[in-house]
C-alpha cells in the first residue's frame, strides 16, 4: 500500500535501457503471437468494447421494441433470441474480458513482475475469444434463429430449439476454457512472481480482489461446463436430467445454474470494487480506509457467495426451510458489501478531493450500486420476491449492480489508467461529458423499470399491457442516450491514443501503486526486467 | 488457532481494528485463516440452518 | 537486452506446481460432478 510509495526507485532504470529493447514486431503478427501481458490485456480490452457495441446495439433494438405496446420491429422468437444472447455477451463477452484486460495490463504491473506467469497460455486464453464469439453471435444467423432460453439457458426451452442452441453451449464451453486459463495465470502470477517486499498484505486492492476472483472462477467455471454437458447429453445423447418427460427434473437445472451463476456476479462485481478501490483513495489524497478489512470482507464475500443461489428460485416450489435460509443467507451477505461502502465513503471524509472522470464515474458507481444493493436486498425478501421474479424490478436491479457497478468501474478504470498506457491525457471536458451522459441516460432508462416491475410488468416480454406506455417510452429514451453516449467514449479513447497533451508519470498525485511510482508513462513494451524493490 | 477464528469472525463483518490487524499479520498463518474462514462457513451455514429450523417449528 | 527477464528457476518451479494444483482442483470438481450425475 501506501509503502510501496517508499519503494526504491528504478525510473531511470527503465528509461535508460528503453532503447535497446526489441519493440513488438509490427502487423497482425504482433497481435496474433504475442505473449506480452500489455498487448493482450489491450486486445482483451478491445474484444470486451466489441462486444459492448454489439450487445448494445441487441439492447437498443429490444428498447425500440418496446417504445409501444404491440409489435412493432421484431418477432417475439426474435426478441427472445435478443434478450438471451444480450445478456450472454455482455456478462461473458464485454464485462469479464474487460477485467481479464485489466487484470492484464495491471497484475504484473502492480506486482513488480515482468510478465504474466504462462504467457503463451495467455495467449491462448484471448484467442479462445474469438471463436466463442463467432458461434455466440453467428447462432443468430442459422435455422431456427439464435437461443431464445435467456441467458439463464433454462430446459425445457433451451432443450427444444435448434442448432444455435449447440452452438451456444460450445461457446460457454470454450468461454469458460478460457477463464479458466486465465484464471490460473493470474493465481500463479500473484503467488510467485511478486517483487521482493511485495508482501501480500502490501498488493494493491486490485490484485487481491483479482486473485479472489481468479479463485471463484476456478471452482465455479467447472460446475457450468458441467452444467452445459449435460444439457448437451439431454439434447443429443438420450438422457433426460432436465427433462421431466423422461423422469428429469428442470429445477435440477436451476440449482446448478445458480450455484454457478450467483459467485458468477460477484466475479463480475470484486474486480470492480477492487478499481474503485484504486482510485477513490487517489482522488481524496488519503490512504485506503481499512485497506485489511477491504481484504476480509472480499474473501468472506467471496465463500459466503456460494450459500445464496436459492435466491433466484424463490418462485419455483422449495421447502419454506429452504426459502428462509436462502432470505437469511442472501441478506447477511449484503453485511460485509454494506461495510466496503462505508470504507470508501470514510476513504473520502476529510479528504482533498477532486473530480476528474475517474472519480466522477467512481463515485457515480458508488451511489447508484448501492441503489442496486438496496434493490437486491428487496428481492431477497422471500414473499416480495414471489410477487417481483420475473418482473422488470429484477431487470432493475442487475443493471444497478452490472451497469452502473461494473460498467462504470470499467470505465472509471480506462481513465484512470489511460494516460499511463498510452503516455498521453484524455480529454477532461469530453470524459466528463461522457460521464453526465451516461449517468443521465442510465438512470433514466433503468429508474423506470423498478417501478414497471412493483406495477407487475413481466421481464422478457415482447409486448405489454397499455398502463405500462409511458415509463417504457421514458426508459427507451434514457437507453438510446445511453448507447449512443458510448460512441463518444470510443472516439475519446482513440483520440487519445493517437495524440494529446503528454501524461505525466505520476499522471495522478494521490496514486501510489508500483505503476504510478515506478514506471514512466506511457509505460515501455518491457518493464520490471529488473524486480523493484519494495520496502 | 482462536486468534485466526476472530480474525474471521470480524471478516464475516468486514472490519478489523488496525492494531488488532497488525497483530493477525504477525500471528497468523494464510493456512490458518483459510481453514477458519472454512469451519466458520459451515458454522454459519448450520447456524442459519438451526434457526430456520426454530422458526419453521 | 532483448528478451523480457525471466522468472528465476525457483519462481519457475513454483508457478508450475501452483498451476498444476489449479488445473487439478477444475479437473477434480468437472470430474467428481460428471462422474456423479452420469453414474447413476
Ligand atoms: C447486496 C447484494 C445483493 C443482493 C441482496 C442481491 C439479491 C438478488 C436477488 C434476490 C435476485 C433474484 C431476483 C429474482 O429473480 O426474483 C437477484 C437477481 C440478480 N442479481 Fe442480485 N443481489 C445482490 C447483488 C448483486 C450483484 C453485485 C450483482 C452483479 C454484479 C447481481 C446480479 C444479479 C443478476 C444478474 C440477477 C438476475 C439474474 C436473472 O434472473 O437473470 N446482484 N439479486
Ligand atoms: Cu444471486
Amino acid at each position: 500500500m501506501s509503502t510501496a510509495t517508499h519503494a526504491h526507485d528504478t525510473h531511470g532504470h527503465d528509461h535508460a535501457h528503453a532503447h535497446d529493447h526489441h519493440g513488438p514486431p509490427a502487423g497482425f503478427s504482433r497481435w496474433m503471437y504475442t505473449t506480452n501481458h500489455k498487448d493482450i490485456g489491450t486486445m482483451y480490452l478491445w474484444f470486451s468494447f466489441a462486444m459492448f457495441l454489439m450487445g448494445g446495439s441487441m439492447a437498443l433494438l429490444i428498447r425500440a421494441e418496446l417504445f409501444q405496446p404491440g409489435l412493432q420491429l421484431v418477432e417475439p422468437q426474435f426478441f427472445n433470441s435478443l434478450t438471451t444472447v444480450h445478456g450472454l455477451v455482455m456478462v461473458f463477452g464485454a464485462i469479464m474480458p474487460a477485467f481479464v484486460g485489466f487484470a492484464n495490463w495491471l497484475v504484473p504491473m502492480q506486482i513488480g513482475a515482468a510478465d504474466m506467469a504462462f504467457p503463451r497460455m495467455n495467449n491462448w486464453s484471448f484467442w479462445l475469444l474469438i471463436p466463442a464469439a463467432l458461434l455466440l453471435v453467428g447462432s443468430f444467423f442459422v435455422p431456427g434463429g439464435a437461443a431464445a432460453s435467456g441467458w439463464t439457458l433454462y430446459p425445457p426451452l433451451i432443450i427444444q430449439q435448434g442448432m444455435s442452441i449447440d452452438m451456444t453451449i460450445l461457446a460457454v464451453h470454450i468461454l469458460g476454457a478460457s477463464s479458466i486459463m486465465g484464471s490460473i495465470n493470474i493465481i500463479t502470477t500473484i503467488l510467485n512472481l511478486r517483487a521482493p517486499g511485495m508482501t501480500l498484505m502490501k498488493m494493491p486492492l486490485f490484485v487481491w480482489t483479482w486473485l479472489i476472483t481468479a479463485y471463484l472462477l476456478i471452482a465455479v467455471m467447472p460446475v457450468l461446463a458441467g452444467a452445459v454437458t449435460m444439457l448437451l447429453t439431454d439434447r443429443h445423447f438420450g438422457t433426460s436430467f432436465f427433462n421431466a418427460a423422461g423422469g428429469g427434473d428442470p429445477t435440477m437445472f436451476m440449482h446448478i445454474f445458480w450455484f454457478f451463476g450467483h459467485p458468477e456476479v460477484y466475479i463480475m462485481i470484486l474486480p470492480a470494487f477492487g478499481i474503485v478501490s484504486q482510485i477513490i483513495p487517489a482522488f481524496a489524497r488519503k490512504p485506503l480506509f481499512g485497506y485489511a478489512s477491504m481484504v476480509y470482507a472480499t474473501s468472506s464475500i467471496a465463500i459466503l457467495s456460494f450459500i445464496v443461489w436459492g435466491h433466484h428460485m424463490f418462485t419455483v416450489g422449495m421447502p419454506a426451510a429452504g426459502n428462509l435460509f436462502f432470505m437469511y443467507a442472501t441478506m447477511l451477505i449484503a453485511v460485509p458489501t454494506g461495510v466496503k461502502i462505508f470504507n470508501w465513503i470514510a476513504t473520502m471524509w476529510k479528504g482533498s478531493m477532486t473530480f476528474e472522470t475517474p472519480m466522477l464515474f467512481a463515485v457515480g458507481f458508488l451511489c447508484l450500486f448501492t441503489i442496486g444493493g438496496f434493490s437486491g436486498l428487496v428481492l431477497a425478501i422471500t414473499p416480495v420476491d414471489i410477487t417481483l421474479h420475473n418482473t422488470y424490478y429484477v431487470v432493475a436491479h442487475f443493471h444497478y449492480v452490472l451497469v452502473s457497478g461494473a460498467l462504470f468501474a470499467i470505465m472509471a478504470g480506462i481513465y484512470f489508467w489511460l494516460p499511463k498506457w498510452t503516455g498521453h491525457m484524455y480529454s477532461e471536458g469530453l470524459g466528463k461529458l461522457h460521464f453526465w451522459l451516461s449517468m443521465i441516460g442510465f438512470n433514466v432508462a433503468f429508474f423506470p423499470q423498478h417501478f414497471l416491475g412493483l406495477a407487475g410488468m413481466p421481464r422478457r416480454i415482447p409486448d405489454y399491457a397499455l398502463q405500462f406506455t409511458e415509463w417504457n417510452q421514458i426508459s427507451t429514451v434514457g437507453a438510446f442516450i445511453f448507447g449512443f453516449s458510448q460512441l463518444l467514449f470510443l472516439y475519446i479513447v482513440i483520440s487519445t491514443i493517437r495524440g494529446g497533451a503528454k501524461a505525466p508519470d505520476r499522471t495522478w498525485e494521490g496514486a501510489d501503486s508500483l505503476e504510478w511510482t515506478h514506471l514512466p508513462s506511457p509505460v515501455p513494451y518491457h518493464t520490471f526486467e529488473t524486480a523493484p524493490v519494495v520496502k | 488457532m482462536k486468534d485466526a477464528f476472530k480474525a474471521v469472525f470480524w471478516s464475516f463483518f468486514g472490519v478489523r481494528k488496525k492494531d488488532e490487524y497488525e497483530a493477525d499479520t504477525k500471528r497468523l498463518t494464510p493456512q490458518a485463516v483459510i481453514a477458519a474462514g472454512l469451519i466458520c462457513a459451515l458454522a454459519f451455514v448450520l447456524v442459519l440452518f438451526g434457526i430456520v429450523k426454530l422458526v419453521t417449528r | 537486452m532483448a528478451e523480457p527477464h525471466k522468472p528465476t528457476p525457483q519462481q519457475r518451479r513454483n508457478a508450475l506446481l501452483s498451476a498444476a494444483v489449479l488445473a487439478a482442483m477444475v479437473l477434480g470438481i468437472y470430474a467428481v460432478f460428471m462422474l456423479k450425475v452420469f453414474s447413476a
